[in-house]
């Protein structure tokens, strides 16, 4: 009885272990196939088919990626964006939300209320594009980082980190005659590293894959982030209108817009690719501290 | 004791004297939230006040003051475009399908990966399978359309490996709300089972314990302890997906996705209404249909929780 039991238990293992080999080969392959592409020959593409490996290796495409100075200038934006967007994130939640720690506050309630509600009701779409035109924010660096300044979702987060903190330390410091300003910035913040890291991620890559609102708030393409410039490679490859997308790239001789797309694409990936796993353990707790509250 | 008769006496006699003193205390504190005041207002809180537009002609160099109110023009008028109707039933279509499926999916995932013995290869799975998560749209449909791609896409080669035809998957009606399906699954399958595998790691030990010693084999431990264990946190998380069938927020995706062959079946409310509005200048029509999503998911959810409560007890609030 027992014996048969733990030969069912070791093939229910064997099959939970296939399943997921197979799924994360799924999840994972697309990136593999698109890498092995941005490195091939594009005229080695035309001949042998690319599966996982490159055919007829080159750094030729991404060379060229970096040559074009549209690109070259969208990739500058969107680290601009990312740098300037998550510090400024992080420093308008984080003061929030250490505020809205003050339990003794007179008014914290009902100014935590003002911040969270619009978590739950938004104007929408259209309201919203009106609004930032009469804010006189179109064409605007600044249209990047304002709106995505704030979020009652970071902030709800941060404060159930910073509710965890003893407040004995927080008590001594104030007894040795430390300010409100001088405990935040010299006790709770360096205590906060990990959640720190953790909003930062995640506003990181909110600023790093945001797209809607270059499209719809910026025509300067000076302004343009790679993403918008990623899709519109791919929509003009959509509607097959080659010639365009070459022109776009400008290098028709050297290699091909999928390409250049492919690179492109690899090039806006791998920096999250970097990032991520280090912090997982710290964005999951987030998330479960979020999903609690929310 | 009679210390504190004292002292309550005093803030019964002093109470605005106290609130000033703590208001002065806490000056600093006033200051840290006054960053995240300001943007709520200028970014949240404005333009829920701009849906008056809806019930306007709106002038955009005129602004809401000397724009013309028209009562519910814009709302009789989506109602009569046969646009509007081709958007509402690929909304509903679309979003249906990923309930469907995309509901138990992440439940059945996070159930596989708890029963994963090995701690480093559990881990390394959920890494992997939380990657795609943090990829734009963008990125992920132009990934898509190159691997699906008619002439040089790996899909094809594999089929054509096979003996079969070459598919122009992109470029056809009838495989996109299979393909847009399948890729949002695939897209957020790991993450979203982070929270069902919260739920299972709260569970407490001695239930296992003592299952086993009554002798549950592992698969009626899984019946028997773990779902029941995390009902409550799947009919949250279905109540919350009630939302979603009027306005998946699945913008991003399917604007990306889509393509001018395809869209007789690919355009959802949320971009019709965008282009509508943004491209075509059109700011209450598109404001009414998007005033009327928001209202009727709203109901739907406040529907699904008086249902949920009425037939479990459980509600999200």
């Amino acid at each position: 009885m027992l014996k048969s039991g733990n030969l069912l238990d070791k093939i229910a293992d064997t099959i939970i272990i296939l399943i997921m080999v197979i799924f994360c080969f799924i999840t994972i392959y697309p990136f593999l196939y698109c890498l092995a592409y941005s490195l091939s020959d594009s005229i080695m593409i035309l001949i042998k088919k690319v599966t996982i490996f490159p055919v007829g290796f080159t750094l030729n495409n991404y060379r060229v990626v970096f040559r074009d100075g549209r690109i070259f200038n969208a990739f500058l934006v969107s680290v601009a964006r990312t740098v300037a967007g998550s510090i400024f994130t992080i420093i308008v939640t984080g003061i929030a939300a250490y505020a809205i720690t003050k339990r003794d506050m007179p008014g914290n309630r009902i100014l935590a209320l003002i911040l969270i509600i619009p978590m739950y009701i938004s104007g929408g779409m259209i309201p919203e594009y009106v609004n930032i035109y009469r804010l006189g924010l179109f064409n605007t660096f600044l249209v990047y980082i304002l709106p995505q300044g704030f979020s009652a979702y970071y902030m709800l987060i941060m404060r159930t980190y910073f509710n965890s903190l003893p407040p004995s330390i927080e008590e001594s410091a104030r007894l040795d005659g430390a300010g409100d300003i001088r405990i935040f910035a010299q006790i709770v913040v360096p205590l906060s590293a990990p959640i720190i890291a953790t909003i930062g991620l995640f506003a990181g890559v909110a600023q790093w894959n945001s797209w809607y609102d270059a499209l719809v708030y910026v025509s300067n393409r000076r302004l343009h982030p790679l993403q918008l410039i990623l899709q519109q490679i791919l929509q003009q490859h959509a509607v097959s209108s080659m010639r365009e997308a070459a022109e776009l790239a400008n290098v028709v001789r050297e290699t091909s817009p999928e390409s250049i797309q492919m690179a492109t694409l690899i090039i806006s990936t791998v920096p999250i690719v970097c990032v991520y796993p280090f912090l997982q353990k710290y964005f999951v707790k987030g998330i479960l501290i979020g999903g609690v509250k929310a | 004791m009679s210390n504190t008769v004292i002292v309550s006496r005093q803030k019964q006699v002093q109470p605005a004297r106290e609130l000033a003193k703590k208001v002065i205390k806490y000056r600093n504190m006033y200051l840290f939230l006054l960053p995240a005041l300001v943007l709520v207002y200028l970014f949240r809180y404005r333009p829920m006040i701009g849906v008056v537009i809806a019930f306007q002609d709106f002038d955009i160099i005129k602004g809401y003051a000397s724009s013309p109110f028209v009562g519910l023009k814009h709302f009789k008028a989506f109602l009569q475009s046969p646009d509007f109707y081709r958007a509402l039933k690929n909304t509903l279509g679309i979003n249906c399908l990923s309930l469907v499926f995309g509901f138990p999916l992440p439940i059945i995932f996070a159930l596989l990966v708890n029963e994963i013995k090995n701690a480093k290869f559990k881990r390394i799975t959920q890494t992997i399978t939380y990657l795609p998560h943090f990829i734009s749209w963008i990125v992920i449909s132009s990934m898509v359309y190159k691997m699906l791609d008619q002439n040089t896409g790996v899909v094809n080669d594999i089929i054509e490996f096979f003996g079969g035809e070459r598919i122009g998957f992109m470029r056809e009606s009838r495989y996109f709300w299979g393909i847009f399906v399948s890729v949002s699954i695939w897209k957020e399958l790991g993450w979203n089972s982070i929270i069902y595998l919260a739920a299972m790691a709260g569970i407490d030990p001695e239930l296992y314990e003592a299952a086993m010693v009554d002798g549950a084999s592992r698969f009626k431990r899984v019946i028997y302890i773990t779902i029941p264990c995390i009902a409550p946190t799947i009919g949250l998380m279905l109540i919350l997906a009630m939302g979603h069938i009027v306005s998946g927020g699945g913008f991003s995706a399917i604007y990306n996705m889509q393509n001018p062959m395809v869209a007789d079946v690919a355009e959802i409310l949320e971009t019709y209404s965008m282009k509508e509005g943004v491209f075509w200048g059109k700011y209450s029509y598109a404001t009414a249909i998007g005033l009327t999503q928001s209202v009727v998911s709203f109901i739907l959810v406040f529907l699904a929780n008086s249902i949920s409560r009425r037939l479990s007890g459980y509600g999200a609030f």
